[in-house]
């Protein structure tokens, strides 16, 4: 149990205590308790060999509202624990530019490290009227606060920096790749000149630095001069450099090839097409229109698998732009692929159909792996000249199930009709995925064949290929489906007649509708709720008086069922019934009742909610306050 | 069937309401191939108010897309309801239609952007 205490004093002397809950007892009392002494105590706490206890003393402060004395930031960098002063910068970043001014005032403590924290957390608050004061630091004897002033220089972002970093840059050796950083986080035009010629410096740190902040600054005139980089002996100089000049292009619009030459670019995509590396890939995916004659696909292609998905969409897109033709080309770099290559330049093609014929992909209908064939047969399906229908009858015999699903789905795509009696005998398939694949292909295809094979089926197939057939039936939707439908809707098979209803549901023919009433009364509840279902979407002028009848029915899930179809209905007659439900004896009845009349949304409906009182029932509360919470806002009807 | 065109830039719009069946999709070809005979091969068809699609339907639709690619056109479709898309997921047909969420999101993507 924890004490409860008001005395500061105590409470200081707690906040010592060998025991560990009479301290964190002592926190949370402090952090509730405002006053200088409070604050020293949590200040103190900061420093507990506690981890959870210093996290709580921190979390206390940062919501303290301090006012940041010199008194209390004596306190902050007195500790020479790492976890204090790191603790105490962040609470001093949490505060912001209101810890500004009393920091400032230790930039010139005789301790460098303190000279050193106070020019970090400057930086990391980013107030930029502290930008003349760390401008100073820059001149610090100890390199260390000086680097950290650049550094906090370029955090701030301040431009009126800029000529004191400049400076700096250029007359202390040891900070100039703070100040180059600095400068490129800063982005001011005035130092473009200054970082240009830095790329001559012959430091390559600086001359990677300055790359890296010519890159951010994004100026034009830096572009050429990357151009030089690109030559360096150095993979990762030239790298940097030429990263930083695609930002630049992306910056101000401009192609990289209107400032760098071709030849420049294309070398050094050579030298990353030697590394295998993966962004300079990437970027010459994206960039195949570069070499007018196409030269560059192949190499490309052969690193297909370093694409993302990206740069693989955009060179689909120059594929078909390429006006040379490509078909040659890939064939000749399928023919030595891996199969993850493969897959990945016929992910590449399948976006440009034209960029591989029916005749190409044929040779690959016989890949030794099956993932080679099954895209083969996919790629065949978007050839809508229908050319791969011959190669997808042989793909649709393949020994393994998923390359047959493709073939037997492309027939589809092609609205192939010579392929209905493959199609057919595919329903058979003793795979899934293959069935299913033929299923949705006869729908696709529809037509008289098909139509006639699901409705003989209908009739005289076992009860759950029957089942199939009526669900096929209400997708194909043609006019002559509803005939065998409509009979279905008295078959002896329950399952049967549920999808037979659900099927003309589907297709939605108000002149039908006549032929489920019966079905409301059915012995099965699943037929019975569909024919519920159906009736009032399709015949609502008649609905309420239906479902009336079920409304107080045996079966709590037909009641349900029913509550919510008439929260659905627009019509007075529904909502009297639903308000009357509002009074049953069990909840669900009553929650069914509040969601369907929320559902409902009307003046009247509203009106029973709002007057409805859940006498402490706690789900009924619930479920009433979500309701009124969907319904505000809603439009109504009266 | 009622089909309202419009353009949009240079493609030309088709927003369908209604039923699409046998006797719309045969309206539909039609609409088409008049946008084809003025030069217009950039397509995009609306579905937003289409609360039904069959066999018939379907079979129009990828009879555009052939007719369409064939001259190197472009086809796009958006604004699928809940129904019509279940369809195109039972026939897989959504993997070779351009399919968007919206209007807006297929107009954008005839902007082709600079390569850079």
């Amino acid at each position: 149990m924890s004490r409860m205490t008001t005395d500061s004093s105590e409470l200081l002397n707690l906040i010592q205590s060998g025991n560990i809950e009479e301290r964190r007892d002592a926190v949370t009392q402090l952090a509730n308790a405002p006053g200088d002494d409070a604050i020293a105590g949590l200040v103190l706490a900061l420093e507990d060999s506690d981890a959870g206890i210093r996290e709580m003393a921190a979390e206390a402060l940062m919501h303290a509202e301090l006012e940041i004395s010199t008194a209390l930031l004596s306190q902050f960098l007195s500790s020479d624990n790492i976890t204090t002063r790191n603790l105490a910068a962040e609470i001093l970043v949490k505060i912001g530019s209101g810890a500004v001014p009393a920091l400032i005032s230790f930039l010139h403590d005789p301790d460098h490290d303190v000279r050193k924290f106070v020019v970090d957390t400057v930086g990391m608050i980013g107030d930029r009227r502290a930008t003349k004061s760390v401008c100073e630091a820059l001149g610090d004897t100890n390199l260390n606060v000086s680097c950290s002033a650049a550094e906090a220089l370029g955090n701030i972002g301040d431009p009126a920096a800029c000529e004191e970093l400049l400076r700096a840059m250029g007359t202390v050796e040891e900070m100039a790749p703070q100040a180059i950083e600095a400068l490129g986080k800063i982005g001011d035009d005035r130092a473009v000149n200054a970082l240009i010629s830095k790329l001559a410096c012959g430091d390559s740190l600086q001359i990677y630095a300055a790359s890296e902040a010519l890159g951010k600054i994004g100026s034009p005139a830096a572009l050429r001069a990357m151009a030089s980089v690109l030559k360096s002996d150095s993979i990762e100089l030239a790298e940097e450099a030429f990263k930083s000049a695609l930002r630049i292009s992306q910056i101000i619009q401009a192609d990289l090839h209107d400032h760098i030459p071709i030849q420049r670019i294309q070398s050094f995509i050579s030298a990353g097409f030697a590394k295998n590396d993966s962004d300079i890939v990437d970027f010459a995916g994206r960039n195949l229109c570069l070499w007018r004659d196409g030269s560059a696909l192949s190499p490309i292609v052969r690193r297909a698998t370093y694409l993302n998905e990206r740069s693989r969409g955009a060179l689909t897109r120059q594929l078909q732009n390429l006006g040379v033709s490509v078909e040659d080309l890939l064939i000749q770099e399928l023919y030595v692929a891996d199969s993850a290559t493969k897959l990945a330049i016929m992910d590449i093609a399948s976006g440009a159909p034209q960029a591989l014929s029916s005749v190409g992909l044929r040779r690959f209908a016989s890949d030794a792996d099956p993932e080679v064939r099954s895209k083969v047969a996919f790629l065949l399906g978007k050839l809508t000249d229908g050319s791969g229908v011959e190669t997808l009858g042989i793909l649709a015999e393949d020994a393994v199930g998923h390359v047959r699903a493709a073939a037997f789905r492309s027939l589809g795509w092609l609205h192939c009709e010579g392929a209905v009696a493959m199609l057919i005998a595919g329903i058979d398939d003793q795979y899934v995925d293959v069935r299913e694949a033929c299923v949705g292909a006869l729908i696709s295809i529809g037509g008289e064949a098909v139509i006639e094979y699901f409705s003989r089926n209908l009739k005289l197939g076992t009860t759950e290929q029957q089942r199939l057939s009526a669900k096929a039936l209400g997708w194909i939707g043609e006019d002559s489906v509803v005939e065998p439908l409509t009979t279905a809707v008295n078959h002896s098979a329950p399952q049967v007649r549920k999808q037979a209803i659900e099927a003309l549901c589907r297709i939605g023919r108000i002149h039908e509708m006549d032929a489920l009433l019966p079905a409301i009364n059915d012995e099965d509840e699943g037929v019975q709720r569909s024919a519920i279902t159906g009736v009032a979407r399709f015949v609502p002028h008649r609905a309420v008086r239906i479902l009336e009848q079920f409304i107080d029915d045996d079966n709590i899930w037909m009641r349900t069922h029913v509550i919510a179809i008439l929260g659905e209905l627009d019509d007075l007659r529904a909502v009297g019934l639903l308000i009357k439900q509002l009074t049953a004896t069990q909840d669900v009845i009553r929650i069914a009742a509040i969601n369907a009349l929320a559902a409902n949304g009307s003046i009247t409906a509203r009106a029973a909610l709002q007057s409805f009182n859940p006498a402490g029932n706690n789900d009924l509360s619930v479920a009433l306050s979500a309701a009124l919470a969907r319904l505000s806002g809603e439009g109504v009807y009266a | 069937m009622e089909i309202v065109k419009n353009r949009v830039g240079s493609v030309a719009t088709l927003q369908l309401s209604g039923r699409l069946d046998l006797a719309a999709g045969v309206t539909l070809k039609e609409k088409v191939k008049e946008e084809f005979d003025a030069g217009n091969v950039q397509i995009h068809i609306n579905l937003a108010r289409v609360d039904f699609v069959n066999s018939s339907g379907l079979g129009a639709l990828v009879s555009v897309m052939k007719e369409t690619r064939l001259r190197n056109g472009r086809l796009t479709m958006s604004n699928l309801a809940s129904y019509v898309q279940e369809i195109f997921e039972i026939t897989q047909l959504s993997h070779i239609f351009e399919i968007f969420p919206t209007q807006e999101e297929a107009m954008t993507s005839y902007d082709t952007a600079p390569v850079r």
